[in-house]
């Protein structure tokens, strides 16, 4: 029987597929837009993406998104922004390519920091932002934040506290005092092996016995086995030398360590004094150690976005043009990887020309009004665009306040380092808060700006964020908080009670803050260096009102130091001494005998071959 | 229920008589939709071609139900051979980046590793599949289902609506 391969009977259901296929796309073509929109903006910002609705005109090749929330992955019930209408211009033939190639793209309506109504916290964010948002939390936990305490002020200080094993000195110096005894040990029984006595005192003898001979007393045999012998002696001399020499070598080098030990233990009682301040807790109170106690973990939260956004950016718009591995849709079955392969001089998988939007600001702020930002060239495949991603923000229309917004970069990622920069001001903005815990009280920034200036190169960064703003309010936190009293006054009089009053006094009368913030070095670890006036107005309040205190303290804390560490210091200096002139001294010794009798010797020599002396 | 009586008119529409070689055509073709990510172009043109050709539609029904779970369970060997495929053979990159900047082509998803491994298993196991299938289903025909139609409770099912459920699947 011969089986037929085709069903011709299937070509008309085969037809009614095509034409279901057809329809579902005509009816939900919009929702899968949308659904895409969403899907992608969400793994590319770590948070949901909301489309209200989606319009696709394919053969004018337009698509317009209405409603656009895009929720602020630091604060899931806040948008980041929100666009009222998106107009996007694309080319169709891209598309087959499954590339989507958006020449302009305007944007109306847009507003920042817009309250949600539900979390947009994702339940699985995407591989690429988790990774990114846990190594900056990794960073910001590893992030050396000096802490400070006033606990100890206005405190007795207890000098006990301070015990001979909590001083790293007195490990330092126990372990320098048996190193140079075992050293000392070392090397005496060293030149005990050598052993040049015999040696020595044998040749000695040989030149006491031909003290005063001559040719004629020995005769002439006598007289040449007499120089032999000397000769001989002479040379062994020598070679004694050589090996003493070695050794007294070997000596300084090992006396050379000791005493950079020794050295070493002046370099540790500094530390050890600053370790016994923060054991009776007393605070520093210079400037540049307050900034970072302060506002540290402040400006590290502030910035953690600016390098969220910078790995993101690294990641999303890599250099170079080798295959690339991203996650896969979501699905019911695994996601897997898709891989890219892009190619010199074909389309990149994402492109955005040109993206014009305009900005409201809405209220009375100073920050009310229109704004204008262009955006050009963002690329999933920079190095196939050539260009660098640009971007530039500014007022078009005030409606109150000055016309302080400027905002502008370029990414580049085209080559094979990457280069970032921007820079940026941005005045009327609504500062947050700052508790300074350790001073009980609450910094207020109140609306003010901000100031960015961001260069990366490769993986270097160096970043500059400064806050600042004229109208700040301060609070007073913690169980004796009073009223807010900025005259000055009252706290006057309280001054002498409390260490916080004396704190609440300086802070309080200031208006002025800017906090200043440098990140420096890896984009992966960048340190951190904090500054602000606050700190040294602080400082300088603080050493004023409590420098006789403070010295006091410091006097007592130095002289328990000093007395705990006195004996061991000075058994350290001995050891290292008595290592020192013991050994040298017998190296020496020996070497000046043994110099001696050769001396005696080629005189002997000398005066059996008949040359006189 | 309407989706049981669509399936009934559609087997009789597109299989009155099928052989065992049919048969398992069509659970082998079947196969792809159970063990590729079901959403990909792939899948619509292997149905379309499942519609045309004259293979056993009950089949390939059969085929997609049966290896939907065996598709799960191999999600992460088919991952691991899409990566490898992907990546880890430079000689294969060229033939990657043509079909990536090629139109159409490149809507196919290839380029996503478990896709790639799923469609690579199928097509590898297509051949085997199919005369593994052909031979179960001719050994079933001479053998289980004449001493099944003799039971007393073939009888009953058949006389009930159960049995057309059973002859969506029957050769």
């Amino acid at each position: 029987m011969t089986v037929r391969i085709f069903r011709w009977q299937g070509v008309v259901p085969l037809a009614l597929l095509l034409v279901l296929v057809g329809l579902l796309y005509w009816l939900y073509a919009d929702r899968l837009v949308e659904r895409s929109v969403e899907r992608s903006g969400a793994a590319l910002v770590g948070a949901r993406v909301d489309v209200d609705a989606a319009d696709i005109r394919l053969t004018d090749g337009v698509v317009m998104l209405r409603g656009l929330a895009v929720t602020n992955p630091d604060k899931p019930l806040t948008n980041l922004f929100e666009a009222d209408e998106i107009a996007l211009n694309l080319r169709v033939a891209p598309l087959l390519e499954k590339k989507v190639i958006i020449d302009t793209v305007a944007v109306r309506g847009m507003r920042f920091g817009t309250a949600r109504r539900e979390s947009g916290a994702l339940d699985r964010p995407s591989e690429t932002s988790s990774e990114a948002r846990s190594a900056i939390r990794s960073w910001q936990e590893r992030l050396p934040v000096p802490s400070l305490s006033l606990e100890g002020l206005g405190q007795v200080v207890n000098v006990e506290a301070i015990t001979p094993d909590s001083l790293a000195t007195l490990r330092t110096a126990r372990a320098l005092v048996s190193a140079a005894d075992s050293a000392r040990g070392e090397w005496l029984g060293r030149v005990q092996q050598l052993d040049p006595r015999p040696a020595i005192d044998s040749a000695a003898a040989l030149a006491q016995r031909l003290q005063g001979q001559s040719l004629r007393t020995l005769g002439l045999a006598g007289a040449r086995d007499a120089v032999a012998s000397a000769r001989r002696s002479i040379q062994e001399l020598s070679a004694l030398d050589d090996r003493l020499a070695g050794l007294q070598r070997g000596v300084d080098s090992s006396v050379l360590r000791a005493r950079s030990g020794l050295s070493d233990l002046a370099e540790s009682r500094r530390a050890d004094y600053r370790y016994a301040r923060g054991l009776v807790k007393l605070p520093v109170f210079d400037a540049p150690s307050l900034g970072p106690a302060l506002f540290g973990r402040f400006a590290a939260e502030q910035a953690a976005p600016v390098l969220y956004w910078l790995r993101l950016a690294e990641r999303y718009m890599p250099p170079g043009l080798e295959a690339r591995l991203h996650q896969g849709p979501g699905r019911a079955r695994r996601a897997g990887h898709t891989v890219a392969f892009p190619k010199r001089e074909t389309l990149p998988r994402f492109l955005v020309g040109l993206a014009e939007l305009s900005l409201e600001i809405g209220g009375t702020g100073v920050a009310a009004g229109d704004y204008a930002a262009r955006v050009t060239d963002v690329t999933t495949e920079p190095a196939l665009v050539g260009r660098p991603l640009t971007f530039q923000a500014g007022r078009t229309g005030g409606q109150v306040g000055p016309k302080t917004v400027r905002v502008g970069g370029s990414l580049d990622h085209g080559g094979p380092v990457i280069r970032d920069s921007a820079a940026g001001f941005v005045s009327g903005l609504a500062l947050p808060s700052v508790t300074l815990g350790p001073l009980g009280v609450e910094l207020g920034l109140g609306q003010g700006g901000v100031d960015l200036v961001l260069a990366r190169s490769g993986d270097s960064l160096d970043a500059r964020l400064a806050w600042a703003s004229n109208a700040v309010t301060w609070n007073r936190i913690g169980a004796n908080a009073t009223p807010a009293d900025t005259t000055g006054g009252s706290v006057a009089r309280s001054l002498a009670r409390s260490v916080e009053d004396i704190v609440w006094r300086t802070v309080s009368g200031l208006r002025d803050v800017r906090i200043e913030a440098r990140l420096e070095g890896s984009l992966a670890r960048p340190r951190l260096s904090v500054g602000s006036n606050v700190a040294r107005a602080l400082a300088d309040g603080l050493r004023t009102q409590l420098g006789a205190e403070l010295r006091e303290a410091e006097a007592q804390v130095r002289a328990r130091v000093d007395a705990l560490m006195s004996e061991p210091m000075a058994q350290a200096q001995t050891a290292v001494t008595t290592f020192e002139t013991e050994v040298r001294d017998r190296v020496a010794a020996e070497r000046a005998r043994l110099e001696q009798v050769k001396r005696d010797l080629e005189a002997r020599v000398r005066a059996l071959a008949g040359l006189g002396g | 229920m309407l989706l049981l009586k669509f399936l009934q008119s559609l087997v009789k529409a597109l299989n009155s008589e099928g052989t065992p070689g049919q048969v398992a055509a069509g659970i082998a073709l079947g196969a792809v939709f159970g063990l590729t990510p079901l959403m990909n172009p792939h899948n619509l043109v292997l149905f379309g071609l499942a519609i045309v050709l004259n293979v056993s539609f009950p089949g390939v029904l059969l085929g997609w139900a049966a290896f939907v779970p065996l598709g799960f369970a191999l999600d992460p060997v088919f991952d691991v051979l899409g990566r490898a495929l992907l990546v880890s053979i430079p000689a294969l990159t060229p033939l990657w980046t043509w079909a990536y900047n090629t139109p159409v082509v490149a809507l196919t998803n290839f380029n996503n590793t478990v896709v790639l491994g799923s469609v690579v298993v199928w097509l590898l196991s297509l051949v085997p599949l199919f005369l593994l299938l052909r031979w179960l289903v001719a050994k079933y025909r001479a053998a289980i289902y004449t001493r099944l139609q003799r039971t007393r409770l073939f009888q009953v099912v058949k006389a009930s609506k159960v049995y057309n459920l059973y002859t969506l699947f029957r050769p």
